[in-house]
């Protein structure tokens, strides 16, 4: 197998499929367009019912969107049905053929290519080299363990060097530690090969950690694109906000504004916040405060809050702690030792403003 | 909107077109249910629905003695689906529940009438318990008249069960164990909770056994023909209509007649109480049941289950003896005559015809039920459901109606001026000596089994790995054979078994059928029962069966697997 | 992993051998003289039928093929395929089933020259059927349940109506069944052909009646196995059914006279095979063919005078018959069966 494979670019241009008919009639993903680089690794994520795994399938060919279009290359594929499509998925079942063995399920795709004999094994062989799953050949799907089905899973996508690879929650079925590992082979495998990737899953850890761009979707829309860092320190919604770890939000007034930078009050002093372009000089906005953009302290200040819950994790502490009535998550990733604030006690409470942003109400 | 959903539909239908082979299937599939269901169903309503028929309709309502064979038919039909579903009950009860020796010699013979031709219980009945029966009145000198409705109800019972049985077994091993212990362990004893439990989780189940066996009672031909004695139903008045006068307008009405509980009770079992099942028979149960320790209630059921157990071993066994025996209950000799007979004489042709036909017939009603099963299950087009629903009515539909609207249909050439569209297909004067309509009966009859138990699998099995074999370049048809077929292979093998052994047993949809070129034999079966020459009667039904097992012995050979079988059986209906 | 493929062949392999096994034994020991096929709709009991055909493949090499039909579901048939018949010929039933077919137009009219010999009275005058046995219609009872009921054994008629025998008479279905209808017509015959007084008996026979069969010889067995008193039959297939076993079983006449049957053989019109079938009525004429009746235990009465009257036969000299108007009897016989369907076999006892 070559390390260059030929790749593709994606485009999906006002895609919009509806599910039933009439009253039942449920739009499962509206109105989405979206642009895919060729060798780019992208992820899209949401909660279920996002329409995420639609987009996927919608991709995939399983789904024909009710409206827009699908450009694979620039051509039209909306209405090529999924066998011709030069694409390869990776399930969330993993969807081995329980049947087949190991080999057989491999090499299933190059056998209806009708590759001679010779290369099929060839090619079998040098993917599950690279997916470390030598020496199982021969073994059945209900044989392996879960972290040997997903790779299989993978080899047998792989090894069709396909011109987009999609991945259906493939780590979901999973345990935490074989699903951190797995991620880091994916993407090690995804840079070497460089093939188009398309990723879905429910797990914005995953998503970071993955991908080039992550698509953040809700209800059907996209609600965001951009590279980790962008949707993480600068969301363009509330619900992206939300989505990607745990925020806290403040109401606030804008009080002036000075290009994407925002002065606006919190808690009675005034500070100034990074901002989404829709922010306007006196109007409601949310500020939007990390909860490790928090820090807490025995000082008196100005900002003082009661600890309403503490949880000690080990290597954090996540507190809740009530101020003007409202409850703001902390977490303390860097606890000193026996320094635990008490549930009931006051502290003193400073946040980052660098790692916060204003969104519009 | 209305014209946007029809846009969609066409854009499914154009994209289903655009997998040939996918298309080819539907098409054959939609032409073969055109052809052997709708166009038969069609031309009894065309019948049925005559000038001539409405004063034909007028006479039977207005007649008391028409209006008491349409309340025997109901009330046979009642009788059987209670006697029927109870035994299905008990049989189970006692499989899933009870801790008892012998379950599985009553599992086995609860299984029995699957393979059974028909008659076999009526005559081994008649033998043992009639009038001049070797128990009844041989051994305790009591003349007991077997012919009426008591006999058809024991009969039909004794046969039918089986659906019941399967039917709450599956159920009844589905059942979650846990929620036994919750109740137990929230301070119920075992009746209360058999009471409050057990039994409102398989209602629906007792409910849809019952109406199955309904539709099945009043659909038989065979038993009230043979024990029917004053006790007249619209079945067998169809019958004596259609071969006493070959009065096929008489016939067509009362099929209707017949067609509207049949099928009323079938749509309300399929498409409601099935509906209500709080049970998926899919998941597995986790735990194990706890067996009913009370040494009454355990060794009582124990004792009555056995007993029919014994019974029914008793009637087979009556066959296989009598088969043997020169007359039998009057003397008892060893002969090897009835067999000679059969074989060398009358049957041989019907044993060959039949089982011909029946083997030509397997494998289509496997395949077709299979395809049928996943169109339905796997593939989006607007009228899958009315695709799953015309399959089914091949076991919805009552076989002596089936069987007039194949004489209707079949029986003289379709013209379309003088072109001929489609020669006849039935009658000793058509294609290839009548076997066409035969074999289509015989598929129609099969197919909603395969298909049930298809549709059953395939709910069960990942529709991602059928995604991922097209994903990786298969198209549907190719992705059907490497991939679905195997993978529900044991519905597959429930499907050709159910078939080979329906084919080789069925009578109401084919005795009209039957020509000099192609004998059936349970219509030859029917003969030697109404002559009274039951010795050849038990030796037919004992090669019959022997053909059915040995064939099932082959197909579990060479398809290699029978796991599964029991449970699809009990789906399959 | 390819066992679905290797059932297909299975099957297949199976449907191929069946078929040839059963299509190519017949044509082996093809003679010239004829040739060709013949089907066969054979209203005699099946033994017969059997042992018939098999004898006229064997002497004349035709593949001869048969349908067992009783009488009335025979003239269904016939008259079903008019157009496009099924069947050559039709051998058996009494003659009245014959005469309905004739004046339908089902039947082709055929002179065998092996005819000249049957008496003018057991044969159509136009040659639409010809006579190949006689038997008379008699009441065939079993002793033993007779003596259980405390009833002598029936010598009339009338001694049917006793209430004692509730449940315990049989006979078949006028419409499927020449048996049952000659039993009708004698009642007629014996009422000065008023079909209704015929009526009033059956409805009060009806009363007694177990169950109506679709085969006039079926009650025989029934009343053989002890599950009713009396069967009204042939005489003939009484004894047939006392010489395979049903020791029980006795013989009687009613004293009114009883009716009788002229078993008929005749060609179907527009057959497909007319030469064939012509070869089959003058070989079933013959003495010798009449007499294979005898070994399958049919004792029925030979037409040909030359044939041996079996031993066990009932002889109509020892019986009192009704004169039996077949010509009538087959112009009432539609209106009859329609009628004693719908107004007889379906009604409830009393």
């Amino acid at each position: 197998m070559s390390e260059q494979t030929e790749t593709g670019a994606l485009r999906l241009e006002n895609v919009t499929k509806i599910f039933g008919q009439g009253s039942s009639q449920v739009r499962a993903v509206d109105d989405v367009s979206l642009t895919i680089q060729s060798g780019e690794f992208v992820t899209l994520l949401g909660p279920s019912g996002c329409g995420k795994t639609t987009t996927l399938r919608l991709i995939a060919g399983f789904e024909f969107p009710t409206s827009g279009r699908l450009l694979l290359d620039e051509k039209d594929i909306a209405n090529v049905p999924p066998n011709l499509r030069p694409m390869a998925m990776v399930f969330q079942s993993y969807a081995l053929f329980p049947h087949l063995n190991v080999f057989e399920n491999v090499a299933y795709g190059l056998r209806l290519r009708k590759m001679p004999e010779a290369e099929i094994k060839e090619a079998v062989n040098i993917v599950l080299h690279m997916m470390n799953l030598v020496g199982l050949e021969r073994r059945n799907p209900n044989q392996l363990s879960g972290g040997q089905q997903q790779r299989v899973a993978l080899a047998r996508a792989m090894v069709m060097k396909p011109k987009l690879l999609l991945f259906d929650e493939p780590l979901s079925n999973l345990d935490a530690k074989l699903r951190t590992q797995m991620r880091m082979e994916i993407r090690r495998l995804q840079q070497r090969m460089g093939i188009t990737s398309v990723y879905v899953t429910h797990d914005q850890m995953e998503a970071m950690s993955l991908s080039d761009r992550v698509v953040v979707m809700n209800r059907g829309k996209i609600e965001q694109v951009g590279t980790p860092e962008e949707i993480y320190q600068r969301p363009a919604t509330m619900f992206v906000a939300d989505f990607i770890g745990r925020a806290n939000f403040v109401e606030t007034d804008v009080l002036a504004l000075d290009g994407r930078l925002a002065i606006v009050d919190v808690y009675g002093q005034k500070v100034q916040l990074a901002c989404s372009p829709e922010i306007r000089v006196g109007q409601k906005a949310y500020a939007m405060i990390r909860p490790e953009a928090i820090n807490l302290s025995s000082r008196t200040s100005n900002y003082m809050a009661e600890v309403k819950t503490a949880v000690y994790l080990g290597n954090s502490v996540e507190y809740e702690v009530e101020i003007e009535q409202n409850l703001l998550k902390v977490v303390d990733y860097d606890p000193t030792p026996g320094m635990m604030f008490r549930e009931g006690s006051f502290v003193s409470m400073t946040f980052d403003p660098e790692r916060s942003y204003l969104l519009p109400k | 909107m209305q014209s946007l959903s029809l846009n969609r539909s066409l854009r499914e239908y154009r994209r289903l077109a655009s997998d040939w082979t996918l298309l080819l299937g539907l098409v054959v599939v939609v032409v073969f249910l055109a052809v052997a269901i709708v166009w038969p169903l069609l031309k009894i309503l065309g019948v049925g629905f005559s000038a001539d028929a409405l004063a034909l309709y007028r006479k039977y309502f207005s007649s008391p003695v028409y209006l008491r064979i349409m309340w025997n038919t109901v009330e046979l039909g009642l009788v059987v689906g209670a006697v029927g579903t109870l035994l299905g009950f008990l049989f189970a009860y006692v499989q899933v529940r009870l801790d008892v020796p012998l379950k599985k010699f009553m599992n086995l013979m609860a299984l029995l009438p699957i393979i059974s031709p028909p008659f076999a219980v009526a005559t081994a009945a008649i033998v043992l318990f009639g009038r001049g029966g070797l128990i009844t009145y041989q051994l305790f000198g009591i003349r007991n008249n077997l012919y009426g409705f008591r006999g058809l109800v024991l009969v039909l019972s004794l046969s039918l069960f089986t659906v019941a049985y399967l039917n709450l077994k599956g159920m009844m091993e589905a059942l979650d164990p846990a929620l036994d212990e919750a109740a137990t362990n929230l301070g119920a004893n075992k009746w209360a909770v058999f009471r409050t439990v057990t039994l409102p989780m398989l209602i629906p189940g007792i409910a849809g056994s019952f109406l199955l066996l309904f539709v099945e009672a009043i659909a038989d031909l065979a038993n009230p023909l043979v024990l029917g004695g004053d006790f007249t139903v619209l079945a067998s008045r169809v019958y004596i209509a259609i071969s006493g006068e070959y009065d096929t307008l008489a016939g067509a009405v009362l099929s209707l007649i017949l067609l509207v509980p049949s099928l009323t009770v079938y749509l309300v079992q399929r498409y409601w109480v099935s509906r209500k099942s709080f049970i998926s028979v899919t998941g597995k149960p986790s735990g194990r049941h706890q067996s009913i320790r009370n040494p009454l209630v355990r060794w009582g059921l124990f004792a009555v289950v056995m007993l029919i157990s014994l019974l029914i071993l008793m009637l087979y066994g009556t066959v296989v003896v009598g088969a043997f025996t020169k007359l039998f209950g009057i003397n008892f000799d060893f002969t090897l005559a009835n067999f000679e007979f059969v074989i060398m004489g009358l049957g041989s042709q019907a044993m060959g015809d039949t089982s011909a036909m029946s083997a030509i017939s397997t494998p289509i009603a496997g395949l077709l039920g299979m395809v049928i099963a996943w169109l339905v299950v796997r593939k989006s087009f607007a009228g899958r459901a009315v695709l799953d629903f015309v399959a089914m009515l091949g076991i919805a539909v009552p076989g002596t109606v089936l069987g007039i609207g194949y004489l209707l249909a079949f029986n003289a050439p379709l013209k379309i001026g003088n072109n001929v569209l489609l020669p006849a297909l039935a009658g000793g004067t058509a294609l290839a000596g009548g076997w066409i309509a035969i074999i289509l009966a015989y598929v129609v009859r099969s197919v909603p089994a395969g298909l049930r138990a298809g549709v059953a699998s395939l709910q069960q099995i990942d529709p991602a790995i059928e995604e991922a074999s097209i994903s990786l370049g298969a198209d549907s048809s190719v992705t059907f054979r490497k991939i679905t077929l195997p993978l529900i292979r044991p519905a597959f093998f429930t499907g050709l078994v159910y078939s080979f052994a329906r084919a080789m047993t069925s009578l109401s949809a084919v005795i009209f059928l039957a020509t000099p070129e192609a004998k059936i034999m349970t219509a030859q079966i029917l003969n030697e029962v109404d002559a009274g020459r039951f010795g050849n009667a038990f030796a037919y039904c004992v090669i019959l069966i022997g053909l059915v097992l040995a064939v099932i012995g082959l197909l579990y050979v060479v398809v290699g697997t029978s796991n599964g079988v029991e449970r699809d059986l009990g789906r399959a209906r | 992993m390819r066992g679905y493929v290797k059932v297909f062949v299975f099957l297949v392999v199976i449907m191929a051998t069946v078929l040839s096994g059963c299509k190519t034994q017949p044509t082996e020991q093809a003679k010239p003289a004829v040739g060709g096929k013949l089907t066969v709709l054979c209203t005699p009991q099946e033994d017969w039928c059997v042992a018939l055909t098999q004898k006229f493949q064997a002497d004349t090499g035709i593949e001869t093929n048969y349908v067992r039909l009783s009488s009335g579901e025979s003239v269904a048939r016939l008259r079903a395929g008019k157009d496009n018949p099924e069947f050559d010929v039709w051998f058996g039933g009494p003659a009245d089933g014959y005469m309905v077919a004739k004046n339908e137009g089902l039947l082709e009219p055929y002179v065998s020259p092996n005819a000249a010999v049957i008496p003018d009275a057991l044969k159509d005058k136009d040659g639409y059927w010809t006579g190949i046995y006689v038997g008379a219609l008699g009441f065939c009872s079993n002793k033993k349940v007779l003596d259980s009921l405390g009833l002598p054994v029936p010598t009339s008629w009338q001694d049917l109506l006793d209430p004692k025998y509730k449940g315990q008479i049989a006979m078949a279905h006028p419409a499927t069944s020449g048996t049952a209808f000659t039993a009708f017509w004698t009642v007629v015959t014996l009422n000065n052909y008023d079909i209704d007084a015929a009526f009033t008996y059956y409805k009060s026979l009806h009363n007694n009646i177990l169950q109506y069969t679709k085969t006039g010889s079926a009650p025989g067995p029934m009343a053989g196995r002890g599950e009713i008193a009396t069967a009204i039959i042939f005489s003939h297939d009484c004894v047939k059914y006392q010489e395979e076993g049903m020791t029980d079983l006795v013989i009687s006449f009613p004293k009114e006279g009883t009716g009788y049957e002229i078993g008929g053989v005749g060609i179907v019109k527009g057959a497909k095979n007319p030469d064939a079938a012509k070869l089959w009525i003058d070989y079933v004429l013959t003495a010798k063919t009449q007499e294979l009746a005898a070994t399958v235990k049919s004792f029925q009465l030979p037409t040909n005078p030359d044939a041996k009257v079996p031993e066990k036969s009932v002889k109509l000299a020892d019986v009192k018959l009704v004169d039996y108007n077949f010509t009538k009897s087959a112009e009432a016989k539609k209106g009859i069966t329609e009628r004693f369907d719908a107004e007889i076999a379906p009604a409830p006892k009393e």
